[in-house]
């Protein structure tokens, strides 16, 4: 059933390496046209005007832009990111112990969002135009017009600052003998990890999903209106099948093919909102350092950063098309009926 | 919908525009059946008008200070202390929103940020609009050919860049103003445009009534634009929506991380300044309305945007 | 300190924290190593006034040791290699780590000594001082290993060659280090006279020879310590080691830094300490220091108010915040003085910033009062000097015993009020008409050259270099455009007979940054603004971020004003006076544009007024009256040239958890970051 020719997945890999460069390109550029320079932020009465011609030299930054180019495109695709000036460490380290705390986060996010999403997509769909279908709707759409960070504030205000059940910041607790609700939990050291990391997440993760979800519900909703017409659903219902089997097993199934399209486009969407989460709850990830490190010039960082969300956007892009053609509904459907 | 007043003037006037008045006039009452259309057509109205006529509608002028009016002079330290001062009526002085914590009235702030929340969404819809739709439909039009390539290689790339990070960078090489902040956003958000328009191009360029545009000798430009883009229209200023949506959103988290025109009235800057001086936990009269605004308005956008789709795109 | 502009804020403020110190010895005496040989003074130094912070301890008995102390700060460290980080953040870590042959006294600025016992120079004459000191013997490195003469050595010839920019300047008259060859232990040849030779050749932080012998000078900057372990009884630490009190034992920069006390520290024990009136020796009393990095500052505000997650956090806490922590049980906030100063400066080169008289008179115009009470809260004092307050050897007043602050002579630009909050604009007009700036002379009464200002002449009797105005200035009516718009202003200013957007091709440029680095001095900035150009000014604000304004002042001068504020100036004067105006560090003709430079206003250089020849002097001067003197002539000297406009000093409001813990040290600049190591020696655990 090989329904993609090795020529054309080779013909994709290829279209998406050039896409990757043409990212890497784009944000040298553009973050090279920023005014300023890491060695800006440097200013100090006690440093003379030598120490930081010398940072700028030893950084490579006065050497033509071309050059700077070459090496970055050689050395980033071949995994050297160099040193951070802010951070006083190699990029790489910073990226190893941030991307894990990022995907946790926004794994988590991505996986609520795409359960919540879609199930009541389904829902509203197949009941379309009822007063829940509506309200419900309605109130998705309000979810999806909040900025994130007045969202989180209002979480933080009370879960943390009235009610102070939920921690505001952190992944999970800095000291083993930090004082907290733990206490129960002393002796396994996995389930007070585990514990405690959900104790922190709850908020930031609450915050995205509050808004990622209704992304999918739109798509679902839209696609299970179109399918709910169709002719293998009145089949379905002709044959005595009840409501609930036609709509999860029959309708659902094949309105889900876009919502997995729609999935990427939510990738992106959560990255963006986990920017700002990340920044509101001290949430030591790459969306802070990616603020962080372009606010502060820190070009070989910020870099870095862009080069793997860069790729990781890419690749996701990649497998969901890939798997697009597979799971073609024309296809299918054939088999069904 | 205001060319309704017009046909009774002319018969010929009429000959001419009655068809397209009648159509309006069933748009119009598909889209009143939504009633969440309504409702974001009626807060969008009162938003207009708050931009239009900002001093109508706030209770002082923005020179209005909290104890001294709009008067030199100088508060005493008790009066000082007591701000952000809670919404009063009238007792010491008339804030129906409370003030912020220079003395400055919170409700007055929200009136005349409305003007530029339009500007941006406006500004932004449009110009996504202009320039995703004719790149997606001479990328559609031009299926499978290099122009179709390079077009979505661009588009691409330009999805593959985070759109927060990206505008930050592009906000920070020209300068931190509205007009940058728009433009920054459109580099990102025509792409969304491009592919959506793109797709529908494909499938009405294969339809029979554009094959025999093209068969009786009408130029390229001629059946993109004549035949194909008034088809693909409705759908445009669904997307137009959204993106206006979208970029309230985007401008409000700019002025978060204190990115924006902080010169201009805006509902995102509110917020900044009361994170910024570290009230956000102390002054709900100041930390709920700009946000209720910001969904307010980015939610009537959503709300136009669906409905318009339900209209342009009847499925039932 | 003088609260007669900023207004008493209801903060807790603290007189000076005085506790029984002597006392402390007593029972510590055990671990006071040779105390440097000068014996172990166990005499209690009397009681004082006992302040609550330490309350029902007045001198008596030793304070509980141990506790782990939560510290939170904004911003990650960046490294803990002290050759490559200048990150204030980092030297909050590094300083509890590092030992320094000298310590700075932080409440006289007397130099007293650590590492090293003694030191001294000779041949000041010949202009190649020789300088000697010797070191302290049974002192031991974090690691366990002995501190040697050989440790001193590599210290100087690693830094002199790997020349790394936080040490730079400090190096540079180093000629030669080398074993002495007389009763002292190590011998410097210094190029020239530095009057701080003993804060500032003698501070270098030590390093360890058998740790750095492999870091190569030349890849200085990549060695990251912290993966150079080692272990001490059985428990490993992280690098750097070093001659301070802590060891690193935990290095999460994203999230939290941990630093053990040793229990084999003597450095604060030293006799010095032990007389010390204001700091307890003996110290550090607490097991550890865990310092939480927050992402944002009003996260870590909030950890400190709402979440007790922290005992104290880096900095201070938000006007806006005080009386949350006045209000919190617990929780008091410990003030201080500021270590460097806000300021405006001018692009001297341009007209009409190029004349005395002008840069005075734009001063008359900043309502200072707004800034302090309304926006600020009574959380920064006035300032005139380029020294803060705190610094009082180095302040004008010092000269003639005048209250620091409150003499007319520092407040001869002050805002000119006609009535609250409206400059008195006919006054300031007929101020520029006549064309006699304040020369540092006395005007007062008839003589007066400012309608309604007495100035008693300058207070250490210096003079400005303009004795008049270079231009003259007249009104008419408006023609900027700029003006043209703002309601209210009815005539322009003409500088000879020309406006200042025909002179300039564009209206005085006055830079200014979106607020979140600075909220509250753009709105100053607003008013500031709409003063001026009610003057008849013509200015244009250019908004733009940190790093942009860094650039284009430093580098391109694109400016004719500028906000910006210095920290962490040093309290002898002289070392921050040359790096922040002298001609030196200023731009030459050719290199605007090309390359950077502090003094961007041009202060000193050609055909302009400037203060290098006190400022030379003070740095060569040996003597520390002496030198102090030269150094108050060079800061009033700059106040009445005016090349930057002092608006303000921070009056530090540090946050603390006083439940938990005591004696924290009030009074002293920058209590809560640049000497927050001093709170760590002195933190105890509350009985």
């Amino acid at each position: 059933m090989a329904r993609i020719s090795l020529r054309y997945l080779a013909y994709r890999l290829v279209v998406s390496y050039f896409v990757i460069l043409g990212i890497m390109t784009l944000a040298f550029l553009l973050l090279r046209l920023m005014p300023g320079t890491f060695a800006d932020a440097l200013v100090s009465p006690d440093m003379p005007r030598e120490a930081r011609e010398a940072i700028v030299e030893q950084y490579g930054l006065n050497e033509p832009l071309w050059r700077q180019y070459l090496a970055f495109m050689v050395n980033y695709q071949t995994g050297q990111f160099g040193w951070s000036p802010t951070y006083g460490t190699e990029v790489w380290s910073l990226i190893e112990r941030r991307l894990p705390r990022t995907l946790v986060l926004f794994g988590a996010s991505f996986i609520f969002g795409y359960i919540i999403g879609p199930l009541v997509g389904m829902y509203l769909g197949w009941w379309r135009g009822t007063k829940r279908d509506k309200s419900v709707f309605a109130a998705g759409l309000v979810a999806y017009s909040m900025p994130a960070f007045w969202i989180a504030w209002l979480l933080i205000w009370l879960f943390n600052y009235e009610l102070g059940w939920l921690p505001s910041s952190y992944m999970m607790s800095q000291y083993p003998d930090d004082p907290s609700l733990l206490a129960p939990f002393e002796q396994w050291t996995w389930w007070r990890a585990i514990v405690d990391v959900l104790h922190h997440i709850a908020l930031p993760l609450f915050s995205i999903i509050s808004v990622g979800w209704v992304g999918a519900m739109l798509v679902m909703r839209t696609q299970m209106n179109t399918v709910v017409d169709s002719d293998y659903v009145y089949l379905a219902k002709a044959k005595g099948l009840s409501e609930r089997t036609v709509m999860i097993k029959h309708a659902a199934r094949n309105a889900l093919i876009p919502v997995a399209t729609q999935a990427i486009v939510g990738v992106a969407f959560i990255i963006d909102g986990a920017v700002i989460i990340e920044y509101v709850f001290s949430w030591p990830g790459m969306g802070a350092l990616i603020v962080d490190t372009v606010l502060r010039r820190d070009y070989p960082t910020a870099q870095a950063v862009f080069f793997i969300l860069g790729v990781l956007i890419v690749v996701m892009r990649l497998l969901t098309d890939i798997a697009y053609t597979y799971l073609d509904p024309r296809i299918s459907f054939e088999g069904g009926e | 919908m205001a060319t309704g007043s017009s046909n009774s003037r002319l018969e010929a006037y009429k000959e001419k525009w009655g068809p397209k008045v009648d159509r309006y006039k069933r748009v119009w009452g598909r889209f009143a059946q939504h009633r969440l259309g309504v409702i974001g057509l009626f807060i969008l109205v009162m938003y207009v008008m708050w931009a239009i006529a900002p001093s109508w509608f706030a209770p002082h002028s923005t020179e209005w200070t909290a104890y001294l009016g709009t008067d030199p002079g100088r508060m005493t330290p008790q009066q000082i202390d007591s701000l952000p001062h809670p919404p009063a009526f009238g007792d010491p002085f008339f804030a129906p929103m409370g003030t912020t914590d220079q003395g400055k009235d919170v409700m007055t702030e929200l009136v005349y940020s409305a003007q530029n929340a339009m500007y941006i969404a406006l500004a932004a819809g449009l110009l996504s609009s202009l320039v995703g739709v004719p790149l997606g439909l001479i990328s559609g039009y031009y299926g499978d050919t290099w122009i179709d390539e390079s077009i979505q290689r661009l588009a691409d790339i330009t999805y593959g860049l985070p759109f927060l990070p990206l505008l930050i960078v592009l906000v920070a090489i020209r300068g931190v103003s509205t007009t940058n902040i728009i433009l920054g956003i459109v580099v990102k958000s025509w792409v969304n445009n491009c592919i959506i328009i793109r797709g529908e191009t494909l499938s009405l360029k294969e339809r029979s009534y554009v094959e025999s545009a093209k068969v009786a000798g009408a130029s390229d430009t001629r059946v993109i634009f004549r035949h194909i883009l008034p088809n693909v229209l409705p759908l445009t200023f669904v997307y137009l929506a959204q993106d206006a949506a979208g970029a309230i959103l985007a401008e409000a988290s700019l002025a978060y991380l204190g990115l924006s025109d902080f010169t201009a009235y805006s509902w995102g800057i509110m917020l900044e300044q009361i994170q910024n001086r570290g009230f956000v936990f102390e002054a709900w009269w100041w930390l709920l309305p700009p946000g209720i605004a910001i969904t307010m308005i980015a939610g009537a956008f959503y709300f136009i945007g669906f409905s318009m789709e339900d209209v342009a795109n009847p499925q039932r | 300190m003088s609260d007669d502009d900023t207004t008493a804020t209801s903060s807790k403020r603290r007189p000076f924290l005085k506790a029984g110190a002597g006392a402390v010895a007593v029972s510590l005496a055990g671990c006071t190593g040779d105390g440097g040989g000068e014996g172990t003074e166990t005499e209690p130094q009397g009681t004082e006034e006992i302040t609550e912070s330490t309350p029902g301890e007045a001198g008596e008995g030793d304070v509980p040791e141990g506790g782990s102390f939560r510290f939170g700060m904004s911003n990650p460290p960046e490294g803990v290699n002290p050759m490559a980080t200048s990150s204030s953040y980092s030297w909050t870590v590094l300083s509890e780590i590092m030992g320094y042959g000298t310590a700075l006294d932080p409440v006289t600025f007397d130099v007293q000594p650590s590492a090293y016992t003694d030191w001294t120079v000779e041949n000041v004459d010949s202009g190649e001082p020789d300088v000697y000191f010797n070191i302290r013997e049974g002192i031991t490195w974090s690691d366990g290993e002995e501190f040697t003469v050989d440790d001193v050595l590599f210290t100087y010839n690693f830094i002199m060659e790997a020349n790394p920019g936080r040490y730079a300047s400090t190096v540079a008259p180093i000629e030669t280090v080398e074993e002495a060859d007389n009763d002292w232990d190590v011998h410097l040849k210094l190029a020239n006279p530095v009057g701080t030779y003993d804060s500032q050749q003698l501070q270098l932080p030590l390093l360890p020879e058998h740790r750095w012998s492999d870091v190569s000078p030349e890849d200085f900057t990549e060695y990251q310590p912290q993966e150079n372990t080692y272990e001490v009884d059985g428990q490993e630490y992280l690098g750097p080691v070093g001659l301070g009190p802590g060891r690193l034992s935990r290095y999460e920069p994203d999230t939290s830094v941990e630093i053990e006390y040793r229990d084999d520290y003597t450095l604060n024990d030293l006799e010095w300490y032990q007389e010390h009136e204001n700091l307890r020796a003996g110290g550090p009393f607490l097991d550890n220091v865990r310092i939480n990095i927050y992402g944002s500052s009003d996260a870590l505000q909030q950890a400190f108010i709402s979440e007790d997650a922290i005992d104290a956090l880096y900095g201070s806490v938000l006007p806006a915040n005080i009386p949350d922590v006045e209000e919190k049980e617990g929780a008091r906030i410990v003030t201080g003085s500021d270590t460097g100063y806000a300021h405006y400066s001018f692009e001297m080169r341009t007209t009409p910033f190029d004349d005395t008289i002008f840069r005075q008179a734009v001063g008359l115009v900043y309502d200072h009062i707004y800034w302090i009470n309304q926006l600020n809260r009574g959380t920064v004092q006035r300032g005139a000097f380029t020294m803060p307050p705190g610094y009082t050897a180095v302040r004008p007043e010092t000269e003639i015993d005048a209250e620091i602050n409150e003499h007319p002579a520092s407040k001869a630009f002050d805002f000119l009020e006609d009535q609250p909050g409206v400059p008195d604009y006919a006054s300031i007009k007929e101020f520029l008409q006549n064309g006699v700036p304040i020369t540092g002379e006395s005007a007062e009464g008839d003589n007066q050259v400012i309608p309604g200002r007495d100035y008693p002449g300058s207070m250490t009797g210096v003079t400005t270099d303009d004795m008049e105005a270079r231009h003259e200035y007249t009104w008419d009516s408006v023609e900027s455009d700029i003006l043209a718009d703002e309601p209210g202003v009815e005539e322009e200013i003409r500088v000879n007979g020309e406006t200042i957007t025909e002179i300039n091709g564009e209206p005085l440029q006055i830079l200014m940054y979106p607020p979140q680095d600075s909220p509250l001095g753009t709105q100053m900035l607003e008013d500031w603004v709409s003063k001026l150009k009610a003057l008849g000014i013509p200015v244009e604000r250019n908004v733009m971020t940190f790093n942009t304004m860094l650039t284009e002042v430093y580098t391109n001068v694109n400016f004719g004003a500028f906000p910006m504020s210095w920290t962490n100036l040093s309290p002898f004067g002289a070392p921050s006076l040359e790096g922040l105006f002298h001609s030196s560090q200023a731009h030459g003709p050719d290199e605007i544009g090309e390359t950077d430079a502090n003094n961007a206003m041009g202060y000193g250089t050609e055909g302009l007024p400037g203060a290098d020849d006190l400022i030379d002097e003070a740095l060569q001067t040996m003597d520390t009256e002496e030198r102090n003197a030269v150094a108050r002539q060079a800061v009033e000297k700059i106040y009445l040239d005016a090349p930057s406009q002092i608006n303000s000093h921070e009056i530090p409001q540090w946050p603390v958890n006083e439940a938990d813990f005591e004696g924290y040290v009030g009074g002293i600049p920058s209590p809560g970051d640049s000497y927050v190591s001093v709170q760590f020696s002195q933190i105890h655990q509350a009985e």
